[in-house]
């Protein structure tokens, strides 16, 4: 028996070697050499010299790298709630079986399945100021037009609508997924005690699929704040850094300023918050299925 | 034994053959260039296909790149890969750092022989020279220039400003609004964003300023610059479009009577044939100063570059007589040889403007310091068009700072 189980973990280890490599080469060994070079002045053309806790000190100083951290938490929270909660909404709206709902569905997750490159360029051409097709409607129906993308109070807001635009099918589809688990029983139940539809939605439907809602907000949440692709292109962090985030910033000062070291600090804390993150909505959702896990 | 022979002799003859297929594979240079407009990539085309076939044994691989962040990005990767091209096209701004990373190498030994040493304009040298070595070769002058619709201006019987004074009153007179007081055709156009936003630049040096201190030390302050930021303070909610200076100039959309363009850039509009006998050019306006942004484009030899006789082979080529004055042609950028400079400007009645407007431009600051001037004067230029200085002095003195913070760093 021993020699068996012996044998078998043996396999399983070398089952689970090409993919433990792959996650040690691209995983686990950038990780380390990001923390490293946070401590460095590496720049990738010289050998990096230590400088200790100098680029986490320059943070604590940098006005730029607080408007970003202040956006990506922005950006994070307000397109999170609204993904979760049009999502949901709209899987609800989609929960039935007719023949054009299956359209609908499709239309809606086109979006998603675009690149952000793509999708990026095509709002960007709709938000000009002055050839850009949402101003053209404003203007045919005499409302006063906006500078969209050149406008500080705006310009993120316009980004978070796109980012919701384009990602609303994606939080549809899973729930749409959990809310067609749910036992149709409850459902009947409800119906018997006199539930409305709205009263099921909310009493039934809801906590039902309060996993699905953790994923779809964890899931959500962690594509914010890695928000780097549709900065770029449609805004390059103007106008004044009212667009600029966390990785945007990385990108900035290590590819572009050759202060990789202090990128990589900026790395780090992004980390950080990340998994700040994840441990509280790990937490909350622990609590709220009385203790069990997600 | 007699199977021990053929073999072998089998084996040598297959070993001679790739060693002959290989020495006969053309040397492969990979040539980098700065920009992406249409009529310069004509023009290296037509380098590439002459050089190579005066050169069969080397073949040019080209690519471009978008001014701006995009192309220091890419270099920068490929250089961390240790994969940077052979042969880079890029502009003053990069000089000093790359120089100071090892990037670039330096080409003395080639320029010591070079028969046009002679004959580059002086100014020219001096920007592809650091640390009393050169590196770069320009050939590429990029001034910015005054462009302004004709018709439109003779439409409005107004006459071609030269003078601040005149450009607003100018500009004011020819922009126009909608019901909603919205400017639907811009009297000046000037950017709000972008990747290097010069056009304040030609401001400073058309009010005598500049942004190198007398120690070499960066200088974002001055009484000129407080001028230049009270001017377009002034004027520019009147007259202005907001745009991004990476993408398309509202001029050249047909929505502005005036603005400031690089010459390059400009050469699309002009032979845009919508635009056929509408478009003049001039020196920008100038208040106490007649100056304007002049960058300048280089060939530089990459340090990674396995065969710099290769190489400098095809920069010799790039700054002949011949493809410098097609250049000139095709792109209409200014020669940068002075025994050309008649026959340039013989080309075309706008040449005197373009090299006029070279005679008396600056470029970017060739420091150490130029990219983090860059972000930093990219952000004042900014608040100024987002009418967010309302105390120029203090903008400035902020500016400063912000810089020596970025150089610190």
């Amino acid at each position: 028996m021993e020699s068996y189980n012996r044998r078998d973990t043996r396999a399983a280890w070398l089952m689970l070697a090409p993919f433990l490599l792959f996650f040690a080469l691209f995983v686990i060994y950038p990780l380390v050499m990001t923390v490293y070079y946070s401590f460095t002045n590496y720049n990738m053309s010289a050998a990096p010299g230590w400088v200790g806790l100098k680029n986490y000190q320059r943070l604590l100083k940098d006005a730029v790298f607080h408007k970003a951290f202040l956006n990506t938490t922005v950006y994070a929270l307000v397109s999170t709630a609204a993904l979760a909660v049009l999502g949901f909404l709209a899987a609800a709206a989609l929960n039935r079986t007719t023949r054009s709902v299956k359209w609908i569905r499709m239309l809606m997750i086109f979006p998603y399945a675009t690149s952000w490159a793509a999708v990026s360029m095509i709002w960007l051409m709709m938000y000009d100021p002055t050839t850009g097709l949402i101003n053209k409607l404003l203007r045919l129906f005499a409302l006063p037009t906006r500078q969209w993308l050149f406008d500080e109070s705006l310009a993120l807001g316009c980004l978070i609508f796109v980012h919701v635009w384009k990602n609303i099918g994606y939080c549809m589809l899973i729930y749409l997924a959990g809310m067609q688990s749910v036992p149709q029983e409850l459902y009947e139940a409800a119906t018997v005690d006199g539930a409305s539809d709205f009263r099921k939605l909310i009493s039934v439907t809801l906590p039902t699929i309060r996993p699905v809602a953790f994923f779809v907000v964890t899931t959500t949440m962690l594509e914010a704040f890695k928000t780097f692709t549709q900065v770029h292109v449609m805004t390059g962090g103007d106008p004044l850094y009212a667009t600029t985030t966390i990785v945007h910033q990385i990108y900035q000062r290590g590819f572009t300023e050759f202060r990789m070291g202090y990128a990589s600090s900026m790395a780090v804390v992004l980390l950080v918050c990340v998994l700040i993150f994840t441990a509280a909505n790990s937490a909350i959702n622990r609590a709220g299925n009385g203790g069990q896990g997600a | 034994m007699k199977k021990v022979l053929c073999l072998a002799l089998a084996l040598c003859l297959a070993l001679a053959g790739l060693s002959a297929v290989a020495a006969s594979d053309p040397i492969e240079l990979s040539f980098t260039r700065i920009g992406s407009d249409p009529a310069e990539r004509a023009y290296w085309d037509w380098v590439i296909e002459r050089f190579e076939a005066e050169n069969p044994g080397i073949k040019i691989v080209y690519d471009e790149v978008e001014i701006g962040d995009s192309i220091d990005n890419k270099l920068n990767v490929q250089f961390a890969a240790g994969d940077g091209p052979d042969i880079i096209g890029h502009g003053i701004l990069s000089v000093a750092q790359r120089v100071e990373l090892g990037h670039y190498q330096p080409i003395d030994e080639y320029f010591e022989t070079w028969e046009g040493k002679d004959d580059i304009m002086p100014s020219v040298l001096a920007n592809g020279t650091y640390n009393g070595h050169v590196y770069g070769l320009g050939y590429s002058t990029t001034p910015y220039v005054f462009a302004y619709r004709i018709d439109v201006l003779e439409e409005a019987g107004l006459s071609v400003p030269a003078t601040w004074d005149e450009l607003a009153e100018t500009a004011r007179a020819l922009t126009e609004k909608n019901e909603n007081g919205e400017i639907t055709f811009s009297g000046f156009c000037f950017p709000s964003t972008g990747g290097n936003l010069v056009e304040m630049d030609v401001f400073v040096y058309g009010n005598g300023g500049s942004y190198i201190a007398e120690d070499g030390g960066p200088l974002m302050t001055g009484a000129e610059k407080e001028e230049v930021i009270g001017y377009l303070n002034d004027l520019l909610p009147d007259v202005n479009i907001p745009y991004s200076n990476g993408e398309t100039n509202p001029f050249a959309k047909g929505l502005a009577a005036m603005t400031l363009m690089n010459n390059a850039a400009l050469t699309s509009v002009i032979n845009n044939p919508d635009y056929e006998g509408k478009i003049g050019l001039a020196v920008p306006p100038h208040n106490t100063t007649v100056g304007t942004f002049c960058g300048c484009n280089m060939l530089f030899i990459g340090r990674d570059c396995a065969d710099k006789d290769a190489a400098w082979k095809y920069i010799e080529f790039a700054m002949s007589r011949e493809s410098t004055l097609k250049r000139s042609e095709i792109v209409n950028i200014p020669v940068t040889l002075q025994s050309l400079v008649e026959d340039y400007q013989a080309m075309d009645p706008w040449n005197a403007v373009r090299a006029e407007c070279v005679a008396v431009g600056t470029g970017m600051p060739r420091t150490l310091w130029s990219t983090q001037f860059q972000k930093i004067r990219n952000e004042l230029v900014q608040n100024v068009v987002l009418g967010n200085v309302t105390d120029p002095a203090a903008a400035l003195e902020k500016a400063q700072d912000d810089l020596l913070f970025e150089i610190d760093g």
